[in-house]
């Protein structure tokens, strides 16, 4: 029996080395692209969804229909952090055009790799530090969009008339990229509100959803208004807590990320508990590197980051909800238009927000 | 004190899977056979249950769809949970091996069974999970409650019950008084899968909106430890669990006491953690396991 299980597991394992195929060779004037992904892939309805819609986008096709793929364009999941660095030199060796990774956690394999290639080109998410000639990096400035959505928060309980609202933040594992979340929204939240009670926490996971259930349904019981989740997976929690109140006739709110969570919030008909999104448009850099890769002017570009702010559309937020006030959207635009004119500075860091005055001390933000 | 009583809903949320699956954890091991692929077993029952929750909340049918999801998570995951019986009781494999295989086999069938569904590696969120009562309980609590107390009869109060616990003690006289070793292991095994399955099903429809490939993340393991901290017993087992589930619940809302927050977030997410190991090493000592347990019995022994 054990000899059967091992035989099983060696077909099973060889057979997994030819599913991800190879790529066939086309005359076409089209670069050719590989995105690698950690290990949530490409259905996380965030920034892996997100890049991968770009790139699909970008041949003009749709995700549910991707005739290239193979040819043109394909993805390989790392099912471990230890594949980066092999998956990186494959994808290398076989010599696409561009190959894509995103988020922070690529960034050493890719700093370590990028050298070993230098004819190839790669384009790195949500990092700054790989400056060399053949990487492009790319970064957000989510602490903008995340004003928008903590502005929509407070205009929104304005608007219902809630006395002294409190609002909720929950972060997956801090650090300082979703330092730039918290901030942003705490700020967006107190020029509404300036004496606004915030509450924080982080559930250190990006997948424990459970914890964020609890946090939520603590924090609604003690009357916090709306919450939003910077928290991948956990944020689930937060939106499912916050339909249950809803239903229950509760007015309690969450406020998804990154992509367009709307649907997600959806408890009966077309309402839905998630009032808006941040969102962070991840597919707009795929499209702009795999525009460069084909105007040839990819190598022009890679000397600093490429930094996508609100005034280039990398960030904003969503306006899917149908329940979200037409005052707080007014004040949402009111304050995009003010963040792309440089009226309102926005901080990324909790130390500048804190020695400018502009959120409480006592968050458990990191900035690094 | 109030948020000591408002947190009362949120721990049993959290132990009530837990409680099921080590209650069907224990049943397992005293029938003689280990079964550590509660993790996976939870997943499978999980992946099913969010799947036809899904499907049938689409096509209209709401109403019963919880129930009928949870059977069909108990369907599946008992099902599953036959390839251990098969491996461990007729072909006397290693048990830890065979328990492994179905670990890391449910993380890829269940991803496997998404992508033919709904073509990601996840299943489509539902709308509507299970909702809570007056009491601010959700029906897991329950159902939990119902699972303690039957385990507690048929294991102590049933000719059936000793005849499992005779099996998992010494199987060879067992079966020198008619007892057919090997029927009663399969029914404990399939009873762990059952259970595992209904406590998946009990997770993603309490805990979060959709099944992903770290919906269980760790907590077949925990329950594998609450039936060796609860010393294979009905109320040690139900103490374990809410011990786990307690420490978890106050990792979260010692987060909202300003005088707590001196104290780094990271022990606070240590906490269940620790509790169970500490509680391991402090309760050991005699052995309480059942004699035979993950001993393989080849039967007619002469």
């Amino acid at each position: 029996m054990k000899k059967l299980f091992a035989l099983l597991l060696i077909i099973s394992v060889v057979f997994s080395a030819f599913a991800q195929g190879g790529k066939e060779a086309v005359a076409s004037s089209k670069p050719t692209v590989r995105l690698l992904t950690d290990a949530t892939g490409i259905d996380d309805d965030s920034f892996n969804a997100a890049a991968w819609r770009g790139i699909v986008e970008f041949y003009g096709e749709s995700i549910d229909n991707t005739p290239s793929r193979g040819t043109l364009y394909d993805v390989v999941t790392a099912a471990s952090a230890d594949m980066y660095i092999p998956n990186l030199k494959n994808a290398a060796d076989e010599g696409y055009d561009l190959i894509i990774v995103t988020g922070f956690t690529w960034a050493d394999a890719l700093g370590e790799v990028a050298p070993l290639y230098p004819d190839q080109n790669f384009m790195i998410v949500d990092v700054n530090w790989i400056i060399q000639p053949n990487v492009l990096n790319y970064i957000y400035g989510e602490e903008q969009g995340s004003y928008l959505v903590g502005v929509i928060a407070a205009e929104q309980a304005k608007a219902d008339g809630i006395k002294n609202p409190k609002f909720g933040f929950i972060g997956g594992v801090p650090g300082a990229t979703i330092t730039k979340f918290e901030v942003g929204y705490v700020m967006g939240v107190l020029s509404v509100f300036p004496d606004a009670t915030i509450v924080d926490y982080y559930a250190n996971d990006w997948g424990k959803p459970e914890l964020a259930k609890a946090q939520a349904k603590n924090w609604f019981d003690n009357g916090v208004y709306c919450i939003f989740s910077a928290a991948g997976g956990t944020g689930n929690g937060t939106i499912a807590q916050s339909k249950e109140y809803r239903m229950a006739g509760k007015n309690v709110w969450s406020i998804g990320v990154d992509s367009d969570q709307y649907t997600r919030g959806i408890y009966e008909g077309s309402k839905s508990s998630v009032l808006t999104s941040m969102l962070k448009l991840v597919e707009n850099s795929t499209k702009d590197a795999l525009g460069k890769i084909e105007a040839g002017t990819f190598r022009e570009a890679t000397a600093a980051a490429i930094e996508m702010v609100m005034a280039d559309g990398g960030v904003g937020y969503s306006s899917a909800n149908s329940d979200l006030n037409p005052a707080a959207k007014a004040a949402a635009e009111k304050a995009k238009a003010d963040i792309i004119s440089g009226k309102i500075v926005v901080y990324k860091t909790y130390k500048e927000a804190l020695a400018a005055g502009a959120v409480p001390a006592g968050l458990s933000a990191l900035d690094d | 004190m109030n948020m000591i009583i408002s947190s009362i809903p949120t721990i049993l949320m959290i132990v009530a899977p837990i409680l099921i699956t080590a209650i069907g954890g224990m049943i397992c091991e005293r029938s003689g056979v280990v079964n550590i692929a509660l993790e996976g077993l939870m997943g499978i029952g999980a992946c099913a249950a969010a799947s036809t929750h899904y499907l049938m909340e689409a096509a209209g049918c709401g109403r019963y769809s919880i129930a009928v999801a949870l059977l069909v998570g108990m369907l599946v995951s008992g099902l599953f949970s036959l390839i251990h019986a098969v491996a461990s009781i007729n072909f006397n494999a290693d048990q830890t091996i065979s328990g492994t295989g179905i670990n890391l086999l449910a993380d890829g069938v269940t991803i496997f069974a998404s992508q033919i569904l709904f073509h990601a590696d996840r299943t489509k969120e539902f709308k509507v999970g299970m909702v809570v009562d007056k009491l601010g309980l959700y029906p897991t609590a329950y159902i939990a409650l119902v699972v303690v107390l039957v385990a507690w009869y048929v294991l102590y109060k049933t000719p059936f019950g000793l005849h499992l616990r005779a099996c998992g003690e010494h199987p060879a006289a067992a079966e020198s008084v008619g007892i057919n070793v090997r029927r009663i292991r399969y029914i404990g095994v399939g009873v762990s899968g059952i259970l595992s399955g209904l406590a998946g099903g009990c997770i993603v429809l309490t805990q979060t909106i959709q099944y992903t490939s770290n919906t269980i993340n760790g907590r077949g393991f925990i329950a594998i430890a609450a039936v060796a901290f609860g010393r294979w017993t009905p109320l040690g087992v139900t103490g374990a669990a809410f011990l786990f589930g307690a420490a978890q619940a106050f990792s979260v809302i010692a987060t909202n006491f300003p005088a707590l927050k001196v104290i780094p977030a990271e022990w606070f997410n240590m906490l269940p953690y620790a509790i169970t190991l500490i509680a391991l090493i402090v309760f050991s000592g005699k052995d309480y396991a059942p004699q035979a347990s993950g001993k393989p019995y080849s039967g007619g022994a002469s």
